[in-house]
């Protein structure tokens, strides 16, 4: 569903924050995407919404080399495949509802379908009765939820959460993770950016580890290898 | 609707931004109503002279009736004229009266004898006004010949100067008005470049997010050209009685309906384009 073929990004001075970056990422699973600060998470999240041009490589999505989109149907692009970012870029001028009726306003929903899918959003990521509050009256868990029901907004196939737990406690950020893992289960592609490895570890997901711009472990290349010598021996 | 009202929202925050752009479209289309007024009054006198053209020979006092017949026969063999009126010296102090009857002192003052005799010329056009003059000045019996060449040719010139003077004012005002609503939108735009770069991440359209500045921008030019033309007309109407009293027979006033609903369309339509060209200008200049 989600290729990335070779994909370098060099900034203009010379820095790379992606190196010959290759992986793939099938329909309907949960990656967890591991590196310490700087390690080029958010640059690889910025890229597959063609916020960040790469400079070599191509990135396909559904089969399209998302290089060929044009400015025109890149709003096309950003409603297939949400972001959640670490900050929450929630509006602070708004209630819960106004940001999260932006985000159906904008996919051209209107009246009463807008009202009925919030509350299904809001059902969803447990935020029921806190559509009046604003960004400041929330806590960091619950600014999170509302990110996330604004990304859901327009039923992305991909979510990519760039650390959706970072400013978290851990609690907190389990319960984001937990609230992550049913969105998938409901046929979401979920791709999570974390440096938090201690709160990750325990969990049965495919890895993808990146340190300095460079890939440099993918646990079901791992286990696919360990699976065939297995099969040697 | 919902567009309208997040502009309507825009607006509201930066108060002072709105009102410097409203006053400053609204003083563009003053100016642009007041020059359209002048300058369509001005060429509607300009028609009533031309109209009109007309060539008066003063005669001496010695001239008898036979002279003015003889003239009248030398001017019509040679040129085909409308009409022509024969004012005696009775009939040129009767005129006297009627124009000075406010003022006894000067009608006290004044007798038949020293008022001449005329012979007013009408001519079919402006162009037959020299050669009418002509013959007139030949006749030795004439005094003095008045024509209105001279003033048509100077109404002519001063149209033209008002043209050119309206043109060029509401040029520098229209340029003035676009930069300003320009700069203004620009700003609005650039404090919410962190909303517009959520939007647009989002999937909004480029549209989604200009719609409203460019709603904005059209509301300043549209209010502008409403306040600006509606000083105008106010004014004219507030002139009209001295303007009537001075022109006196040239009947500009009031208005047509017509002339005025299309002067008001066209300054809408002009305010229309000058406020999506200015936002568009806008969100494009500073949206990169």
């Amino acid at each position: 569903m989600i290729v990335f073929d070779n994909v370098t990004i060099t900034f203009g001075n010379g820095t790379s924050a992606l190196t010959d970056v290759s992986f793939a990422i099938g329909e309907k699973e949960f990656v967890i995407v591991e590196g310490h600060s700087g390690a080029g998470k958010t640059s690889m999240m910025r890229a597959v919404i063609k916020d960040l041009p790469i400079t070599r490589g191509k990135i396909v999505i559904e089969g399209d080399d998302i290089s060929k989109i044009s400015a025109k149907n890149l709003p096309l692009l950003r409603r297939k495949i949400s972001v959640i970012f670490q900050d929450f870029k929630l509006l602070m001028d708004r209630t819960i509802a106004e940001n999260i009726d932006l985000a159906l306003d904008i996919i051209g929903l209107e009246g009463e379908i807008i009202t009925k899918r919030r509350n299904e959003l809001l059902e969803l990521t447990g935020l029921k009765g806190k559509e009046d509050y604003f960004p400041v009256q929330l806590s960091g868990g619950e600014s999170q939820r509302v990110a996330i029901a604004r990304a859901l907004a327009s039923q992305p196939k991909v979510l990519f959460a760039d650390e959706p737990t970072g400013n978290l406690d851990a609690k907190t950020g389990m319960s984001i993770i937990k609230l992550l893992q049913d969105i998938n289960e409901a046929g979401t592609t979920i791709v999570m950016a974390t440096h938090d490895l201690e709160l990750v570890k325990d969990l049965k997901l495919r890895r993808l580890r990146i340190d300095g711009g460079k890939l440099i472990h993918d646990s079901s290349a791992h286990k696919h290898h360990t699976q065939e010598k297995h099969e040697e021996v | 609707m919902k567009k309208f009202s997040t502009t309507l929202k825009h607006m509201r925050r930066y108060p002072y931004q709105s009102l410097a752009a409203i006053f400053m479209t609204t003083i563009t289309f003053f100016i642009v109503s007041v020059f359209a007024f002048v300058v369509l009054g001005a060429h509607s006198m300009l028609g009533y002279f031309e109209s009109r053209p007309q060539v008066t020979a003063f005669f001496k006092d010695e001239a008898e009736m036979s002279d003015v017949e003889s003239l009248k026969t030398n001017i019509n063999s040679a040129i085909t004229v409308d009409s022509s009126r024969y004012i005696s010296k009775d009939d040129a102090l009767e005129i006297y009266k009627k124009q000075n009857s406010d003022n006894p002192l000067l009608l006290e003052m004044v007798t038949a004898d020293i008022l001449p005799a005329s012979l007013e010329v009408s001519a079919r056009s402006v162009d037959d006004l020299e050669s009418i003059a002509g013959i007139m000045q030949k006749n030795t019996m004439v005094e003095e010949v008045v024509f209105q060449k001279d003033v048509i040719d100077t109404l002519r010139k001063w149209v033209a100067g008002v043209r050119v003077t309206g043109i060029a004012l509401s040029s520098l005002l229209i340029f003035a008005s676009l930069t300003t609503i320009i700069v203004i939108l620009g700003l609005k735009f650039t404090a919410k470049k962190a909303e517009i770069n959520t939007l647009s991440l989002l999937g909004a359209t480029s549209w989604y997010i200009r719609g409203p500045f460019v709603t904005e921008g059209m509301i300043y030019s549209v209010s502008g050209a409403v306040l600006g033309f509606g000083l105008s007309y106010l004014t004219l109407l507030y002139l009209t009685p001295n303007i009537i009293g001075f022109l006196q027979d040239i009947t500009l006033l009031p208005v047509p309906l017509w002339v005025i609903g299309s002067l008001f369309g066209s300054e809408i339509l002009l305010a229309c384009l000058i406020g999506a060209l200015a936002s568009l200008i806008a969100t494009r200049r500073y949206g990169r």
